[in-house]
Protein backbone atom coordinates (compact mmCIF):
# COMPACT_ATOMS: atom_id res chain seq x y z
CA UNK A 1 0.00 0.00 0.00
CA UNK A 2 2.27 2.85 -1.49
CA UNK A 3 -0.95 5.06 -1.59
CA UNK A 4 1.44 7.89 -0.67
CA UNK A 5 4.28 7.53 -1.92
CA UNK A 6 5.33 10.33 -4.01
CA UNK A 7 7.62 9.01 -6.60
CA UNK A 8 7.65 5.62 -8.13
CA UNK A 9 9.30 2.64 -6.17
CA UNK A 10 10.21 -0.76 -6.93
CA UNK A 11 7.50 -3.25 -7.15
CA UNK A 12 5.61 -3.95 -11.02
CA UNK A 13 7.97 -4.31 -14.12
CA UNK A 14 7.86 -4.35 -17.12
CA UNK A 15 6.67 -1.89 -20.10
CA UNK A 16 5.00 0.89 -19.66
CA UNK A 17 2.06 0.35 -21.47
CA UNK A 18 1.75 -3.19 -19.96
CA UNK A 19 1.71 -1.55 -16.15
CA UNK A 20 -1.24 0.99 -17.03
CA UNK A 21 -2.99 -1.61 -18.61
CA UNK A 22 -2.55 -4.07 -15.35
CA UNK A 23 -3.45 -0.87 -12.97
CA UNK A 24 -7.03 -0.20 -14.89
CA UNK A 25 -7.46 -3.75 -15.20
CA UNK A 26 -6.57 -4.50 -11.55
CA UNK A 27 -8.82 -1.14 -10.46
CA UNK A 28 -11.57 -2.33 -12.67
CA UNK A 29 -11.30 -5.65 -11.14
CA UNK A 30 -11.73 -4.35 -7.10
CA UNK A 31 -14.21 -1.55 -8.36
CA UNK A 32 -16.18 -4.46 -10.25
CA UNK A 33 -15.52 -7.04 -7.45
CA UNK A 34 -17.41 -4.61 -5.12
CA UNK A 35 -19.78 -3.91 -6.63
CA UNK A 36 -21.29 -7.25 -7.08
CA UNK A 37 -20.67 -8.07 -3.35
CA UNK A 38 -22.78 -5.22 -2.76
CA UNK A 39 -25.52 -6.44 -4.97
CA UNK A 40 -25.70 -9.74 -4.39
CA UNK A 41 -25.30 -9.77 -0.72
CA UNK A 42 -28.33 -9.86 1.60
CA UNK A 43 -28.00 -6.64 3.59
CA UNK A 44 -27.89 -6.58 7.14
CA UNK A 45 -29.68 -3.53 7.84
CA UNK A 46 -28.97 -3.92 12.12
CA UNK A 47 -25.31 -4.22 12.33
CA UNK A 48 -24.46 -2.42 15.46
CA UNK A 49 -20.74 -0.83 14.50
CA UNK A 50 -20.18 2.27 16.17
CA UNK A 51 -16.18 2.22 16.99
CA UNK A 52 -16.60 4.18 20.01
CA UNK A 53 -19.20 6.38 18.14
CA UNK A 54 -22.97 7.02 19.48
CA UNK A 55 -24.13 5.18 16.56
CA UNK A 56 -23.24 4.06 13.45
CA UNK A 57 -24.13 7.11 11.10
CA UNK A 58 -21.97 9.37 13.48
CA UNK A 59 -19.21 6.88 13.07
CA UNK A 60 -19.66 7.28 9.49
CA UNK A 61 -20.25 10.86 9.29
CA UNK A 62 -17.09 11.27 10.94
CA UNK A 63 -14.75 8.71 9.91
CA UNK A 64 -15.74 9.87 6.22
CA UNK A 65 -14.61 13.54 6.93
CA UNK A 66 -11.70 12.82 8.50
CA UNK A 67 -10.96 10.38 5.16
CA UNK A 68 -11.08 13.71 3.52
CA UNK A 69 -9.49 15.64 5.24
CA UNK A 70 -6.23 13.28 5.35
CA UNK A 71 -6.42 12.73 1.58
CA UNK A 72 -6.73 16.67 1.27
CA UNK A 73 -3.32 16.60 2.91
CA UNK A 74 -1.96 13.94 0.87
CA UNK A 75 -3.12 16.31 -2.44
CA UNK A 76 -1.40 19.45 -0.73
CA UNK A 77 1.86 17.74 -0.13
CA UNK A 78 2.21 16.26 -3.01
CA UNK A 79 2.07 19.51 -4.92
CA UNK A 80 4.50 20.73 -2.38
CA UNK A 81 6.41 17.39 -3.34
CA UNK A 82 6.09 18.02 -7.20
CA UNK A 83 7.23 21.84 -6.58
CA UNK A 84 3.91 23.68 -7.21
CA UNK A 85 3.93 25.20 -4.50
CA UNK A 86 7.12 26.97 -5.14
CA UNK A 87 8.64 26.30 -1.44
CA UNK A 88 11.64 23.33 -1.28
CA UNK A 89 9.77 20.48 0.89
CA UNK A 90 11.59 19.11 3.37
CA UNK A 91 12.46 15.57 3.49
CA UNK A 92 9.79 15.18 6.00
CA UNK A 93 6.81 16.06 3.56
CA UNK A 94 7.25 12.27 1.60
CA UNK A 95 6.32 11.11 4.93
CA UNK A 96 3.72 13.17 5.40
CA UNK A 97 2.52 12.51 1.86
CA UNK A 98 2.22 8.63 2.66
CA UNK A 99 1.41 8.76 5.96
CA UNK A 100 -1.63 11.00 5.42
CA UNK A 101 -2.56 8.74 2.50
CA UNK A 102 -2.10 5.34 4.77
CA UNK A 103 -4.68 6.63 7.62
CA UNK A 104 -6.99 8.26 4.93
CA UNK A 105 -7.30 4.67 3.27
CA UNK A 106 -7.36 2.99 6.92
CA UNK A 107 -9.96 5.14 8.40
CA UNK A 108 -12.27 4.77 5.25
CA UNK A 109 -12.41 1.07 5.76
CA UNK A 110 -14.89 0.81 8.81
CA UNK A 111 -17.50 3.34 6.86
CA UNK A 112 -16.95 1.07 3.49
CA UNK A 113 -17.60 -2.12 5.77
CA UNK A 114 -20.80 -1.12 7.02
CA UNK A 115 -21.84 0.40 3.47
CA UNK A 116 -21.25 -3.14 1.81
CA UNK A 117 -22.35 -5.30 4.58
CA UNK A 118 -25.35 -3.59 5.64
CA UNK A 119 -27.17 -1.86 3.04
CA UNK A 120 -25.25 -3.09 0.35
CA UNK A 121 -25.35 -1.89 -3.63
CA UNK A 122 -28.09 0.72 -3.85
CA UNK A 123 -30.35 2.15 -6.42
CA UNK A 124 -33.14 3.73 -4.92
CA UNK A 125 -32.50 7.49 -6.50
CA UNK A 126 -29.86 9.50 -8.18
CA UNK A 127 -27.94 9.90 -4.86
CA UNK A 128 -27.91 6.86 -3.74
CA UNK A 129 -27.12 5.33 -6.86
CA UNK A 130 -23.89 7.83 -6.92
CA UNK A 131 -22.55 7.06 -3.95
CA UNK A 132 -23.06 3.26 -4.16
CA UNK A 133 -21.00 3.89 -7.61
CA UNK A 134 -18.38 6.23 -5.90
CA UNK A 135 -17.57 3.92 -3.38
CA UNK A 136 -16.80 0.67 -5.43
CA UNK A 137 -14.92 3.36 -7.96
CA UNK A 138 -13.20 4.85 -5.01
CA UNK A 139 -11.27 1.62 -3.89
CA UNK A 140 -10.84 0.59 -7.73
CA UNK A 141 -8.99 3.88 -8.15
CA UNK A 142 -7.38 3.47 -5.28
CA UNK A 143 -5.93 -0.39 -6.18
CA UNK A 144 -4.76 1.47 -9.65
CA UNK A 145 -2.73 4.20 -7.84
CA UNK A 146 -0.77 1.44 -5.70
CA UNK A 147 0.08 -0.61 -9.16
CA UNK A 148 0.84 3.06 -10.72
CA UNK A 149 3.03 4.07 -7.43
CA UNK A 150 4.93 0.99 -7.50
CA UNK A 151 6.06 1.28 -11.63
CA UNK A 152 8.64 2.52 -12.66
CA UNK A 153 9.10 4.84 -16.03
CA UNK A 154 5.38 5.75 -16.27
CA UNK A 155 4.37 8.84 -18.14
CA UNK A 156 4.92 11.47 -15.84
CA UNK A 157 1.23 12.65 -15.54
CA UNK A 158 0.35 8.73 -14.93
CA UNK A 159 0.55 9.58 -10.47
CA UNK A 160 -1.02 12.98 -10.78
CA UNK A 161 -4.15 12.19 -12.83
CA UNK A 162 -4.58 8.37 -10.88
CA UNK A 163 -3.81 9.82 -7.84
CA UNK A 164 -6.39 13.30 -8.46
CA UNK A 165 -8.96 10.73 -9.80
CA UNK A 166 -8.74 8.85 -6.60
CA UNK A 167 -9.34 12.07 -4.16
CA UNK A 168 -11.75 13.14 -6.06
CA UNK A 169 -13.74 10.03 -6.16
CA UNK A 170 -13.49 9.67 -2.46
CA UNK A 171 -14.79 13.66 -2.23
CA UNK A 172 -17.75 13.18 -4.31
CA UNK A 173 -18.59 9.76 -2.27
CA UNK A 174 -18.21 11.80 0.81
CA UNK A 175 -20.44 14.73 -0.65
CA UNK A 176 -22.96 12.02 -1.54
CA UNK A 177 -22.72 10.97 2.17
CA UNK A 178 -22.05 12.64 4.97
CA UNK A 179 -22.49 16.07 3.72
CA UNK A 180 -25.74 15.20 2.45
CA UNK A 181 -26.70 13.42 6.11
CA UNK A 182 -25.66 16.93 8.06
CA UNK A 183 -27.63 19.02 5.17
CA UNK A 184 -30.10 17.05 5.91
CA UNK A 185 -30.34 16.74 9.54
CA UNK A 186 -27.66 17.78 11.17
CA UNK A 187 -24.49 16.83 12.56
CA UNK A 188 -24.96 13.65 14.39
CA UNK A 189 -23.93 13.37 18.27
CA UNK A 190 -20.76 11.70 18.69
CA UNK B 1 12.20 11.79 11.13
CA UNK B 2 13.17 8.25 12.05
CA UNK B 3 9.81 8.32 14.23
CA UNK B 4 7.72 9.19 10.61
CA UNK B 5 9.55 6.61 9.08
CA UNK B 6 8.79 3.85 11.59
CA UNK B 7 4.70 5.37 11.53
CA UNK B 8 4.87 4.59 7.70
CA UNK B 9 5.74 0.96 7.89
CA UNK B 10 3.59 0.87 11.03
CA UNK B 11 0.78 2.09 8.89
CA UNK B 12 1.67 0.17 5.91
CA UNK B 13 1.48 -2.67 7.54
CA UNK B 14 -1.46 -2.04 9.48
CA UNK B 15 -3.35 -0.79 6.38
CA UNK B 16 -3.27 -4.35 4.69
CA UNK B 17 -3.99 -6.00 7.96
CA UNK B 18 -7.09 -3.87 8.81
CA UNK B 19 -7.95 -4.31 4.90
CA UNK B 20 -7.42 -7.98 4.92
CA UNK B 21 -9.50 -8.69 8.10
CA UNK B 22 -12.45 -6.18 6.87
CA UNK B 23 -12.85 -8.55 3.85
CA UNK B 24 -12.71 -11.67 5.37
CA UNK B 25 -15.30 -10.20 7.78
CA UNK B 26 -17.35 -9.43 4.10
CA UNK B 27 -17.27 -13.39 3.94
CA UNK B 28 -17.75 -14.43 7.66
CA UNK B 29 -20.06 -11.28 8.93
CA UNK B 30 -19.09 -8.78 11.45
CA UNK B 31 -18.79 -11.06 14.60
CA UNK B 32 -15.34 -10.18 15.56
CA UNK B 33 -15.63 -6.71 15.91
CA UNK B 34 -19.61 -5.78 16.01
CA UNK B 35 -23.12 -8.04 16.16
CA UNK B 36 -26.23 -7.87 14.28
CA UNK B 37 -29.48 -7.62 16.46
CA UNK B 38 -30.94 -11.13 16.72
CA UNK B 39 -34.50 -11.45 14.57
CA UNK B 40 -33.93 -8.10 12.76
CA UNK B 41 -31.99 -8.95 9.69
CA UNK B 42 -34.68 -7.13 7.68
CA UNK B 43 -33.34 -6.11 4.04
CA UNK B 44 -35.77 -3.19 4.25
CA UNK B 45 -35.09 -1.26 1.32
CA UNK B 46 -34.31 -3.93 -0.82
CA UNK B 47 -37.85 -4.73 -1.54
CA UNK B 48 -37.51 -8.31 -1.94
CA UNK B 49 -39.78 -9.43 0.24
CA UNK B 50 -43.28 -11.13 1.05
CA UNK B 51 -45.81 -8.76 2.30
CA UNK B 52 -46.77 -10.73 5.05
CA UNK B 53 -49.01 -7.95 6.45
CA UNK B 54 -48.29 -8.08 10.37
CA UNK B 55 -49.86 -10.52 12.45
CA UNK B 56 -52.09 -8.62 14.86
CA UNK B 57 -55.62 -9.46 15.77
CA UNK B 58 -58.47 -7.21 15.42
CA UNK B 59 -58.84 -3.69 14.93
CA UNK B 60 -57.16 -4.03 11.87
CA UNK B 61 -59.15 -1.14 10.05
CA UNK B 62 -58.41 1.18 13.25
CA UNK B 63 -55.18 0.18 13.28
CA UNK B 64 -54.08 0.99 9.77
CA UNK B 65 -56.00 4.50 9.86
CA UNK B 66 -53.83 5.31 13.12
CA UNK B 67 -50.73 3.64 11.25
CA UNK B 68 -51.25 6.09 8.47
CA UNK B 69 -51.60 9.32 10.47
CA UNK B 70 -48.34 8.10 12.31
CA UNK B 71 -46.75 7.78 9.15
CA UNK B 72 -47.35 10.77 8.05
CA UNK B 73 -46.58 12.51 11.04
CA UNK B 74 -43.39 10.63 11.85
CA UNK B 75 -41.92 9.20 8.28
CA UNK B 76 -43.29 11.72 5.70
CA UNK B 77 -40.80 14.44 5.39
CA UNK B 78 -38.77 11.95 4.46
CA UNK B 79 -40.24 8.91 2.34
CA UNK B 80 -42.26 8.79 -0.48
CA UNK B 81 -45.72 7.00 -0.08
CA UNK B 82 -48.43 7.62 -2.67
CA UNK B 83 -50.74 6.56 -0.38
CA UNK B 84 -50.28 8.33 2.27
CA UNK B 85 -50.05 11.52 0.27
CA UNK B 86 -46.20 11.82 1.43
CA UNK B 87 -43.64 12.73 -0.58
CA UNK B 88 -40.38 13.37 1.00
CA UNK B 89 -37.30 12.82 -0.64
CA UNK B 90 -34.53 12.17 2.11
CA UNK B 91 -35.22 8.47 2.67
CA UNK B 92 -36.23 6.15 -0.64
CA UNK B 93 -39.69 5.78 -1.94
CA UNK B 94 -41.56 3.32 0.11
CA UNK B 95 -43.86 2.63 -3.15
CA UNK B 96 -43.73 -0.36 -4.49
CA UNK B 97 -40.74 -1.56 -2.35
CA UNK B 98 -43.04 -5.19 -1.08
CA UNK B 99 -41.75 -4.56 2.71
CA UNK B 100 -42.66 -6.56 5.46
CA UNK B 101 -44.53 -5.67 8.73
CA UNK B 102 -41.59 -7.35 10.81
CA UNK B 103 -39.07 -5.77 8.62
CA UNK B 104 -40.70 -2.18 9.06
CA UNK B 105 -41.59 -2.53 12.87
CA UNK B 106 -37.23 -3.20 13.04
CA UNK B 107 -36.33 -0.68 11.28
CA UNK B 108 -38.46 2.14 12.78
CA UNK B 109 -37.45 1.02 16.11
CA UNK B 110 -33.69 0.46 16.02
CA UNK B 111 -32.91 2.91 13.06
CA UNK B 112 -31.32 1.72 9.57
CA UNK B 113 -27.82 3.32 7.97
CA UNK B 114 -28.93 7.21 8.03
CA UNK B 115 -32.30 6.75 9.57
CA UNK B 116 -33.30 7.42 12.99
CA UNK B 117 -34.39 5.12 15.63
CA UNK B 118 -37.64 5.79 16.56
CA UNK B 119 -37.85 3.22 19.62
CA UNK B 120 -37.28 6.10 21.82
CA UNK B 121 -39.69 8.55 20.77
CA UNK B 122 -42.94 5.65 19.39
CA UNK B 123 -44.49 3.46 21.59
CA UNK B 124 -44.00 -0.52 20.16
CA UNK B 125 -48.05 -0.31 19.65
CA UNK B 126 -47.21 2.87 17.44
CA UNK B 127 -44.68 1.20 15.71
CA UNK B 128 -46.85 -1.58 14.63
CA UNK B 129 -49.29 0.31 13.46
CA UNK B 130 -47.04 1.89 11.23
CA UNK B 131 -45.28 -1.22 10.61
CA UNK B 132 -48.70 -2.66 9.08
CA UNK B 133 -49.88 0.52 7.46
CA UNK B 134 -46.65 0.68 5.46
CA UNK B 135 -46.04 -3.12 5.04
CA UNK B 136 -49.94 -3.03 3.19
CA UNK B 137 -49.23 0.74 1.28
CA UNK B 138 -45.75 -0.65 -0.14
CA UNK B 139 -46.91 -3.55 -2.19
Amino acid sequence: MEAGTAGPAQGVAGPPERRLLLAAALGGAVALALGVYGNVHDPSEDLVFTLFFSSTTAMKVYLGTVAVTFALIQVLSATWIYGRLRIEPPEWAGYVHRISGRLAFIVSLPVAYHCLWSLGFQDTDGRVLAHSLLGCFFYGAFAAKVVIVRSERLPGLALPIVGGLTFAVLVAAWLTSAVWFVDANGFPAL
Amino acid sequence: MSALRNTDRVLAWAGWIVAGLLVLMLFIGPQIVAEDEPGTDAPAYSGDQGGDGGDSGGGATTAAADGQQLFVDNCGSCHTLGAAGTTGSIGPSLDGAGLSADGVSAIVSSGSGTMPSFGDSLDQAQIDAIAQYVAGASQ
